[in-house]
């Protein structure tokens, strides 16, 4: 009994592990221009056409749900949309139009710099790229376990390509849809 | 004077063997409609927008120059500009537009297959996949490459999607190597 009672533990707890598996989410670029939705990760079938408003604050939260090389297999829902009522839409969307917004390290002297690993792991190389303060928006080429995007960006006339652990994946920045 | 003579013979070696270094083309998937050629290998800044015509005949050569994860650093030459006298266009171009054709490879049957490796080494494991009748040559999308002449591509055959390195294909608009 005392045996069956350990396995049905460990199992409860391996379940819940794996129900925890972290939901990746990146800001759709595009605002008040079309984009498409493909239907698959190559070719030119359209699945959708949507349109991100400025003026009618009309935003979508796009939750990464697979990946191939050039393109992220995506659910996208409204952002006003808390309780579910329209309908999703799951398609491929290219991944230059897919970011997240830098958040800052600060150094000994307060400065703010996006840290930017060699490798997806924190134990990994880094190089501080030093910014203004005000996010920017990092384009979203891979991602790893965890919380790691691989992202591409200028800074200052300067290309920068490396792995970050630290950002906004909403359209606003102002929390994180991932958790 | 031999020893001289033996590092100059060694000089001339390696500089024609960098001389002939792979050239690297892709064909644009995309004709009789503008495809934007980015200044860089991120963002939406265009510095050209050129169309590939069908009805005219008017093609484009693309060489490969460099490579980002989602773009290709490019030369654009006219297919018909045999004496080079229009300039080229150099810029970034998305690799969802880059392809090549299937070349094959001929089993002891004589039925064609793609040879499709897993990563760039012909001593790789890989898989065999046979034309079919309704699939008999494909444009296969060129999402990397590496050294020699290895093309890292995508494709759908039979309604699947593959991805894998090749080493057989053919890089002209007019797919004329078959």
């Amino acid at each position: 009994m005392k045996k069956l009672t350990f396995l049905l533990v460990c199992m409860i707890i391996c379940g819940q592990a794996l129900s925890q598996d972290r939901r990746r989410f990146v800001v759709l670029m595009p605002v008040n221009k079309q984009f498409p939705v493909y239907h698959s990760p190559i070719g030119t079938e359209v699945n959708y056409r949507i349109m991100q408003d400025s003026i009618y604050e009309v935003f979508f939260n796009a939750e990464v749900l697979e990946e191939s090389p050039l393109r992220y297999k995506v659910n996208i829902t409204l952002d006003t949309d808390s309780t579910g009522v329209y309908p999703k839409m799951i398609g491929w969307v290219d991944k230059n139009i897919c970011g997240v917004y830098s958040r800052c390290y600060y150094d000994v002297n307060k400065r703010p710099y996006i840290k930017l690993y060699a490798r997806a792991d924190a134990n990994a190389d880094f190089v501080k790229v030093y910014e203004s303060g005000d996010p920017v928006l990092l384009t979203a080429i891979d991602y790893a376990e965890g919380r790691w995007f691989k992202v591409m960006f200028y800074l200052n006339d300067e290309l920068h390509v490396g792995w970050v652990d630290k950002y906004g994946d909403n359209v606003y920045n102002s929390y994180e849809v991932g958790g | 004077m031999r020893r001289l003579t033996f590092f100059l013979v060694c000089m001339i070696i390696c500089g024609q063997a960098l001389s002939q270094e792979h050239h690297r083309f892709v064909v644009l998937t995309v004709v009789n409609e503008e495809i934007p050629v980015y200044r860089s290998p991120i963002g939406n800044e265009i510095s050209y927008r050129i169309m590939q015509d069908s009805i005219h005949e008017l093609f484009f050569f693309v060489e490969i120059l460099e490579k980002s994860p989602l773009r290709y650093k490019v030369n654009i030459t006219s297919t018909e500009d045999h004496d080079n006298v229009f300039p080229g266009i150099v810029g970034w171009i998305d690799k969802s537009i880059c392809s090549v054709f299937s070349r094959h490879y001929y089993d002891e049957n004589n039925k064609s297959y793609i040879k499709l490796f897993s990563r760039p080494d012909s001593k790789s494991s890989f898989v065999k996949i046979y034309a079919s009748p309704h699939n008999e040559s494909g444009e296969w999308i060129v999402v990397d490459y590496a050294d020699d002449n290895w093309l890292k591509v995508m494709f759908y055959h039979d309604g699947k999607l593959y991805e894998g390195w090749v080493d057989r294909y053919c890089d002209s608009i007019y797919d004329s190597c078959n």
